[in-house]
């Protein structure tokens, strides 16, 4: 290969590696403007928010954490939880599509301690505390 | 009497959760608090839950078992029409063994609906299976039972509402979750900084290894005053000497042989040479040619070499000279006119 065509694959490579940094620092947003962007708002107080969707709940989960990965996720029969740095997501069926919360974290927190108490905080709850049992043999 | 006390009893006793036995994954009160959570799931929606682990612990076999009809039970244990499972096979092997602990699961449905993938949609961690800590993915596996089989309409959904009374004053989070921005983007910053720095270093070796090489200098007529050359910068030869020497510059054959004159002489280098025959053999010696010989050339020298004094021709000042020379009259002869 020649010598202008290298430096222009070294530009090229240079150039993509600053389009997706610049991308990485500017774009996107939190887990509340994705909501807001994608699901229909249908109540607000404060800052706890309830959407809408025509999708399943395992259609919407499975979107919003591929879309803004949640720090951990905890699963009921009736919901699915997701933990953000500053704010809780609940999923939970409406009808034939779903419904989402959205609280800060200490509100949420109170409001899902059924679920997840016990698991991101202290408090009980009937959440899947599992306490790390099993046979303790993996190498 | 005794058989209709039986009667009564035992399907109670088969619907009610049972206590919890020796469990390889779960600790008692956790299999309880499973086995509660799939009686509800089960309750509301008629579909039977459960979860069936073998463990290979070095050579010891061992399994946990349980269901919504109680730690210890499987999901067979009553007569379910539909029922959803989750199973796996966990090996560890001991410490001396070159071999790695290995897992694998999978959910089975009864009708056919629910499968593994729908399992790892939801992203549990399922390398945990062989860490310290498999009840963690176990339990959140079994958990979603429920929510897979309403997804695929094997029971209707069922609906978490938010608590409004205030929670208890020891409620409180605890783990950080870390920063969402940095769990979002962190990975494309560091492939943007990766290829920022790759185009760097390629840009770098690209300008290292691609300087433009420069040309080596053609012969320059050299001047009949040799004295007044200045010995030139040595230069490395960028081909061989022996190749310059082997190929020197053609004389343009249209051109008239050179007159004869102070032989064409190239400085040498002032260094010794880098390889190559010794500069005595290049540099041209006093009878050595710089340019092969012509025909036109050569003729005169062939001439001269035959003839007695093998003088070059004349050139018309000598011509002149040699002239006045013969009408002047010889020493001898002015002695003879005396």
């Amino acid at each position: 290969m020649r010598f202008r065509p290298k430096l222009l694959v070294a530009s090229a490579i240079g150039g993509v590696g600053l389009i997706v940094l610049l991308f990485a620092i500017f774009g996107g947003g939190g887990i509340r403007s994705y909501l807001d962007d994608n699901f229909h708002r249908q109540s607000a107080s404060g800052k706890s928010v309830v959407y809408t969707a025509s999708a399943k709940p395992k259609a919407v989960y499975e979107q919003i954490r591929s879309a803004r990965p949640p720090a951990d996720t905890q699963y009921d029969p009736s919901g699915y939880f997701l933990r953000y740095s500053d704010d809780i997501v609940a999923i939970t069926a409406n009808g034939a599509g779903s419904r989402i919360y959205v609280d800060d974290e200490r509100r949420g927190y109170s409001h899902w301690l059924l679920f997840v108490g016990g698991v991101w905080g202290t408090g009980g709850g009937s959440g899947d505390n599992f306490r790390g049992g099993g046979p303790g043999g993996g190498k | 009497m005794k058989r209709l006390a039986v009667a009564l009893v035992l399907p109670l006793l088969l619907a009610a959760p049972g206590t919890a036995a020796a469990d390889v994954i779960f600790d008692p009160a956790d299999a309880d608090d499973l086995a509660a959570t799939l009686a509800e799931a089960y309750t509301d929606q008629g579909v039977c839950y459960g979860w069936h682990v073998t463990v290979d612990n070095v050579g010891s076999p061992q399994e946990s078992v349980g269901s919504n009809f109680g730690a210890g039970k499987t999901v067979s244990s009553g007569s379910c029409a539909k029922k959803v499972e989750f199973t796996a096979n966990i090996t560890y092997t001991s410490e001396s063994s070159e071999s790695e602990d290995s897992a694998s699961y999978d959910v089975s449905s009864t009708p056919a609906g629910v499968g593994r993938d729908d399992l790892d949609a939801l992203d549990i961690d399922f390398d945990g299976l062989t860490g310290e800590d498999p009840d963690v993915a176990i339990g959140k596996a079994v958990t979603a039972l429920p929510l897979l089989a309403a997804d695929k309409g094997l029971a209707k959904a069922l609906a978490a509402s938010p608590d409004t009374a205030s929670a208890p004053a020891d409620a409180q989070l605890t783990d950080d979750p870390g920063s969402d921005w940095w769990r979002e983007r962190g990975g494309m910053l560091l492939w943007g900084v990766g290829l920022m720095l790759a185009g760097g270093v390629f840009v770098w070796w690209v300008l290292r290894t691609n300087r433009p090489h420069r040309r080596p200098s053609h012969v320059q007529p050299v001047p009949d005053d040799l004295s007044s050359l200045e010995p030139l910068p040595y230069e490395p030869p960028a081909e061989p000497p022996v190749e310059q020497a082997e190929e020197p510059p053609a004389a343009p054959p249209v051109e008239p042989p050179a007159p004869p004159g102070p032989p064409i002489y190239a400085p040498p280098p002032p260094g010794p040479p880098l390889s190559g025959p010794p500069a005595e053999e290049t540099e041209p010696g006093p009878d050595a040619e710089p340019a092969p010989k012509t025909e036109a050339a050569a003729k005169p020298e062939a001439e001269s070499a035959s003839g007695s004094d093998a003088a070059p021709a004349p050139e018309p000042d000598e011509q002149a000279a040699g002239e006045s020379e013969q009408a002047r009259p010889a020493p001898s002869d002015l002695k003879d006119k005396e």
